[in-house]
């Protein structure tokens, strides 16, 4: 940043469009971090009033500013553990009323998410965000990578072994 | 590897949150502000009238001083006091009204780190209070114990090192070094949590900063540190919490940073001067220069240097051009040489002062993102770092050389249970720790080893000598498979091996009154039963149980045990006919259950359909359900009974609650505690109650006898 962004005038970007890509993400990565859907959607809200200010900066490199905006949303998530100190969440069982599913899949569905909610609140808070970054946030690993500043390798080994657990936890359920 | 089963986690948000953030963000709007201009800033008009009316709240804010301080006789409080465990009574339905947090053993988490004025100890404030080290780690720290439960614990050593302050919700709590006996308790508005502490370097005031109320409000006290007496106070509703303060070297001045930005105060907090307008989106750390010329703010990615003279920047840092650096704290060495960051995407950072230069760069993580604070060595030579886990860790300020690390969990607590001696604890975190502590004294008496990735439960044997642990293996190669290690038992106070239950599946268990184990055994698809002495050889208990069980429990007699798996029917079996009878998962899914000791009576934990969770019991002579307690919550965690199968405890996020086991109106309720657990159990002899939280503290309630000799 110097100061001839002052003067350069921002290019032409759809932030309207960019808002609704990315803020579906940034909910999800809530989602899963937290569990808890009034949660996820508080923070999202505070993740986007704490980017939006700034988001100009970001008009020539809408990649840089999807970086940046995932760095806000994990450190939103650090300031609200760091205060509230209330995350066990088993989770809320999703409002799925789809009436293109029969009452038995929808019951299933139910099942299987309160099923994961349950495992999600078990990991450990460093794994829980990894799976957030991936699951919620739909990242590549390269871009996690970027974010937590460790190796694209390293990303996916603990990818592995986190969903391996989950998955023979998982498992278990018939 | 398939992973589709957490792909259907996802879930749209509603077109009406979208919709309605979305009109927020436009009403936000504004011009685009720049973050940095040095070295010199165009102001936004809208910005400048956010800081007008920023000013002029915290102007109606400060209202007359008036000294609440609470000094106390300096022998009162010493380090770990709290009523023996002698002296609990066993909690009944009668007095379980009256129960009470007595003690909280472990460490916790670690938040501030102050590194003492004579180079010797190294304080770092933790969910329990402050930890005391000795400077190179090796020991176990002194604990000055704390009252309000809370991750967020600054602390600060006065500058001659004879007291040192903390933050203690509403309160500041200072010690005297030498003997941890408590100087003063200064109590502020009790809305007030306290997260940033600072004397002043000339050792006349001290400050606390933090949050009112809500995140939304801003607390700053001011005392004269020599007689303890408030001389500022600053409270004000609907503006920003204070992230970080920091007293210039003459003690004239007082930073405040929010997330509005950064203002100066006089020590009496009566002339505010804003000095830095940047709203912070992340981060937080405010340094002086020692020789008072220079005040250093971080924000997110970079951080500034102000000449606090002309209040005019004199330079813009970028950690990253790629904005991924966050940095969480700021600290000048002594010597003005070195200014240490600590960022939660690359660790601990230094940066010369006078070449311009970064020392130790932003080029590698070094530990995870949750660096929390740093702080220098005397001789400017050592920083240590805390982290929102609980590691401490010292440096090299200029190579970043490792010299000393402590690390307990590396998160919370994930279970408990305790000995038969009802003394010792045994508790494992997240990150695979198995930790033992006497609840007595509160001190970590060993680290029991494990190998593997994470534990999945933990039992003590009924003779109290033996631990039996389940969990998975570390993978062999980077990548590589994590396998169920089976039932593992040890001699805990050898750490000698004594058996080896090798069961293909991650296994629940339980240990018999006799000393054997029971658990699914897959290869037989039977609940089976082992000796010790032969671990090998399974022996069929129950056929009738085709999948492993969730959670399996059996009553004190033997007679009864029940299992479940995740959302189906409650299987209650007599062991001696193998008789089964079933509580349908009707409504909601089953998460957890608790038995009675007695086998009279069960416990369920359900999820709901309506996003509430419930606790159900049951009587299983006659099968009927004794009662339903709902609660607006999805985060209920467990539930256990009490020996005498009179009281039924449960525990969630901010909720402790004991009911009996027929009426719903609970005879205690902890939900306004200020901490969320994840593991309940009474101790054996029914006197206290264990309880493992999230921020990685177990916590001991009770009923003294004191209590119950009120009227």
């Amino acid at each position: 940043m110097d100061a001839q962004n002052i003067s350069t005038p921002p290019k032409t970007v759809d932030w309207e469009v960019f808002y609704w890509q990315w803020m579906p993400r940034v909910y999800n990565f809530f989602r899963y971090r937290t569990g808890d859907d009034a949660l996820a959607e508080d923070l999202t809200a505070t993740t986007f009033t704490k980017a939006w200010r700034s988001r100009a900066q970001y008009s020539d490199d809408l990649s840089a500013f999807s970086t940046w905006l995932f760095s806000i949303a994990q450190n939103v998530a650090v300031d609200h553990f760091r205060r509230q100190r209330f995350h066990l969440p088993l989770d809320a069982v999703p409002h799925l009323i789809d009436p293109s599913h029969s009452l038995d899949e929808i019951v299933q569905k139910r099942r299987d998410s309160a099923h994961l909610a349950a495992l999600l609140a078990r990991l450990s808070a460093r794994d829980r965000e990894l799976i957030a970054l991936k699951y919620g946030a739909e990242l590549t690993n390269r871009a996690i990578a970027k974010l937590l500043g460790m190796s694209e390798s390293n990303v996916g080994t603990s990818l592995h072994r986190i969903i391996q657990k989950l998955r023979s936890q998982w498992d278990q359920e018939p | 590897m398939n992973d589709d089963f957490l792909r259907q986690y996802r879930q749209e948000p509603s077109e009406a949150f979208g919709n309605a953030l979305y009109q927020r963000l436009a009403d936000l709007d504004e011009p685009p502000a720049p973050i940095t201009l040095p070295p010199q800033r165009k102001r936004s008009p809208r910005l400048l009238a956010l800081v007008a009316a920023l000013l002029i709240v915290i102007a109606v804010g400060v209202v007359t001083l008036e000294s609440r301080n609470r000094p106390l006789t300096a022998n009162l409080a010493q380090i770990d006091t709290r009523p023996p465990l002698s002296d609990l009574v066993p909690i009944t339905a009668q007095n379980a009204a009256q129960i009470s947090q007595i003690a909280r053993v472990g460490r916790g988490r670690a938040d501030a780190v102050a590194w003492s004025p004579d180079g010797t100890l190294i304080a770092v404030g933790v969910s329990n209070g402050v930890a005391l080290y000795d400077a190179d780690l090796k020991n176990a720290p002194r604990l000055l114990r704390t009252t309000h439960d809370s991750y967020l614990r600054p602390v600060s050593f006065s500058p001659d090192g004879k007291l040192i302050a903390t933050g203690d919700g509403a309160a500041v709590r200072i010690w005297e070094v030498a003997t941890g006996a408590q100087h003063a308790l200064l109590d502020v508005n009790p809305e007030a949590y306290l997260d940033s502490i600072q004397f002043s370097p000339d050792g006349r005031w001290l400050a606390a900063g933090g949050a009112l109320g809500t995140e939304e409000g801003m607390a700053i006290y001011t005392w004269d540190a020599q007689a303890d007496k408030l001389v500022g106070k600053v409270e004000a509703q609907d503006t920003h919490s204070v992230q970080a303060i920091a007293f210039s070297p003459d003690g004239q001045m007082l930073a405040v940073q929010t997330d509005a930005g950064t203002s100066a105060y006089d020590p009496t907090l009566t002339k505010p001067k804003y000095i830095d307008y940047t709203p912070l989106d992340s981060g937080r750390g405010l340094a002086f220069s020692p020789d008072s010329k220079t005040l250093a703010i971080a924000h997110s990615n970079e951080f500034v240097l102000i000449d606090t003279t002309t209040l005019k920047y004199k330079q813009t840092v970028t950690i990253r051009e790629d904005k991924t650096a966050n940095l969480a704290g700021l600290v000048y060495s002594p010597d003005g040489s070195l200014i240490a960051l600590a960022d939660r995407s690359y660790g601990t950072l230094t940066w010369d002062t006078k070449k311009s230069i970064f020392v130790i760069p932003p080029t590698k993580v070094i530990y995870w993102r949750d660096l929390s604070n740093v702080a220098f060595s005397p001789d400017s030579q050592q920083i240590v770092t805390s982290s929102d886990g609980s590691n401490v860790v010292v440096t090299d300020a200029h190579t970043a050389a490792v010299i000393a690390s402590r690390v307990d969990y590396d998160d919370s607590v994930a279970g408990l249970t305790i000995n038969p001696d009802n003394v010792t604890v045994a508790s494992y975190g997240y990150d695979g720790k198995l930790l033992l502590h006497n609840l007595q004294t509160g001190a970590l008496m060993k680290e029991v080893p494990f190998s593997g990735t994470y534990i999945t439960q933990i039992a003590f044997s009924p003779d109290g000598n033996l631990l039996a642990y389940s969990g998975f293996s570390s993978p062999a190669h980077p990548g590589g498979a994590i396998q169920p290690l089976g039932i593992q038992v040890v001699n805990w106070q050898t750490n000698a091996p004594s058996s080896t239950i090798d069961i293909t599946d991650n296994p629940y268990f339980v240990f018999t009154s006799d000393g054997r184990i029971i658990a699914y055994d897959k290869n037989s698809e039977y609940l089976a039963w082992w000796d010790l002495s032969q671990p090998t050889m399974p022996h069929t208990l129950i056929s009738d149980v085709i999948e492993e069980p969730q959670e399996l429990r059996l009553s004190s007699n033997g007679n009864t045990l029940v299992e479940f798996k995740f959302g189906d029917d409650i299987n209650i079996y007599n062991t001696a006919t193998g008789k089964k009878t079933a509580i349908p998962a009707s409504s909601g899914y089953n998460t957890s259950i608790a038995l009675s000791p007695d086998g009279n009576l069960l416990a369920a934990i359900r999820l709901s359909s309506t996003n509430t969770s419930l606790l159900t019991t049951f009587d299983l002579r006659t099968g009927k359900q004794l009662m339903t307690v709902q609660f607006p919550t999805l985060s209920l965690g467990r539930a256990t009974f009490s020996p005498d199968s009179k009281l039924l405890a449960v525990i969630g996020a901010g909720l402790f609650d004991i009911f009996t086991p027929d009426n719903p109106t609970p005879i205690y309720s902890g939900a306004d505690r200020d901490s969320s657990g994840t593991n309940v159990t009474f101790s054996n002899n029914g006197h206290f109650i264990v309880t493992g939280d999230l921020d990685g503290v177990i916590r001991v309630w009770g009923v003294s006898s004191d209590a119950t000799a009120q009227p």
